[in-house]
């Protein structure tokens, strides 16, 4: 039964949560706290252990919550629960582009979509080095070890083929001697 | 024909797996290396499309990491594709979740971690902004998609509009735009 409500708490929680990451954070918390699944105390725990593993943050959630409530197959039931609603929503979507893809409106749609979306991009890349080296109180005083690792990463991922996971991981070396 | 089908699922399984278990910070920090792996590498899907998959991803609810990796898998192999390119999104910090919540109640931050994700941090924005210079290149190819996506960057940098909107305006201007170019290209025919 705890199964079947871990699931469908989840797969509510993957529906309704836009924007991903830190917004779907918010409701992951309000949806399990107010049960009582977990404490608050707990929650920020998740939130810090998610920052520093990899993987989403809702399935590092789902999966911790889970494993909590219903062991080891509500970890499986949260975790499904959660991915459930995007394998559907993502497929009819890509059904529907492809479909429609030499329509002229649909063309001419995401000819606009496009550059938009790159913008979009762009601007995370802003919210990124804005946690790291750029301070918002004192914009002219650059953190200079952070952005010595933003510039290498910018010239090892330009000009050379080394793997952008190793680039990642030597960032994160870098930053345990630079920070 | 077979062999090639499950040699190409195992493929996306395995790639999608490594894009799991290497990203950290969300969805976003995912994007250089889908477009490495899958684009540049690999040649499963073109650039735009690959812009296609995260403008879908972003307007649809649910996790970032897991819309793109189901976009991408359905698009390259159908439904079996979004199978394993989800699951491969997901094992990773299934497996590594699981063993903190068997082996640790609590997890506090300590000043290495915060060092290291500082770094972490900043490589990624390094890696993104490269992303960003070479989707922008088959991207915006016009003054128009200039314009756009100028426009976009104001608007969520320092508006903080939300993606949703950008998205369905960019979707706007663009219905507009090419139905205009085409009612002054009868004009003059």
């Amino acid at each position: 039964m705890i199964l079947i409500k871990l699931f469908l708490v989840f797969a509510k929680i993957g529906l309704i949560g836009f924007g991903g990451g830190y917004s779907i954070l918010t409701i992951i918390q309000r949806e399990l706290t107010e049960r009582g699944w977990i404490s608050l105390q707990e929650f920020s725990d998740i939130a810090a252990i998610s920052q520093i593993t990899p993987g989403p943050i809702a399935v590092n959630a789902a999966t911790y919550v889970g494993y909590r409530i219903g062991g080891f197959w509500g970890s499986v039931a949260a975790t499904v629960g959660v991915s459930v609603p995007s394998f559907i929503l993502v497929i009819l979507a890509a059904r529907f582009i492809l479909r429609f893809k030499s329509s002229r409106v649909v063309e001419s749609c995401m000819k606009g979509i496009r550059p938009v979306t790159v913008a979009f991009i762009a601007s995370a890349a802003i919210f990124f080095a804005l946690e790291s080296f750029i301070n918002l109180q004192a914009p002219l005083y650059i953190n200079w070890g952070p952005f010595v690792i933003f510039a290498g990463a910018v010239l090892a991922a330009a000009f050379t083929k080394i793997n952008i996971i190793l680039i990642v991981l030597m960032a994160m070396g870098a930053g345990l001697l630079l920070c | 024909m077979k062999k090639t089908k499950a040699a190409l699922l195992w493929d996306l399984f395995i790639t999608f797996f490594k894009i799991g278990a290497f990203t950290i910070g969300g969805g976003l920090a995912m994007l250089p290396l889908i477009e490495r792996e899958i684009s540049e590498r690999k040649k499963y899907i073109s650039k735009e499309e690959i812009v296609d998959a995260f403008a879908v991803s972003q307007s649809l609810p649910g996790i970032i990491a897991i819309n793109s990796g189901i976009y991408i898998g359905y698009r390259v192999a159908g439904i079996a594709g979004a199978v394993v390119t989800a699951l491969g999104v997901i094992l990773p910090s299934f497996i590594i979740i699981l063993i903190i919540a068997i082996l640790f109640s609590t997890v506090s931050g300590n000043i290495y971690v915060t060092k290291a994700l500082t770094g972490v941090k900043a490589g990624v924005a390094g890696v993104i902004a490269v992303t960003v210079v070479r989707l922008g290149k088959s991207v915006v190819r016009d003054v128009f998609a200039l314009v756009l996506a100028v426009l976009a960057f104001v608007l969520t940098t320092w508006l903080g509009i939300g993606i949703v909107f950008i998205i369905a305006g960019g979707a706007l201007a663009g219905f507009l735009y090419y139905y205009i170019m085409r009612m002054k290209r009868n004009d003059t025919d």
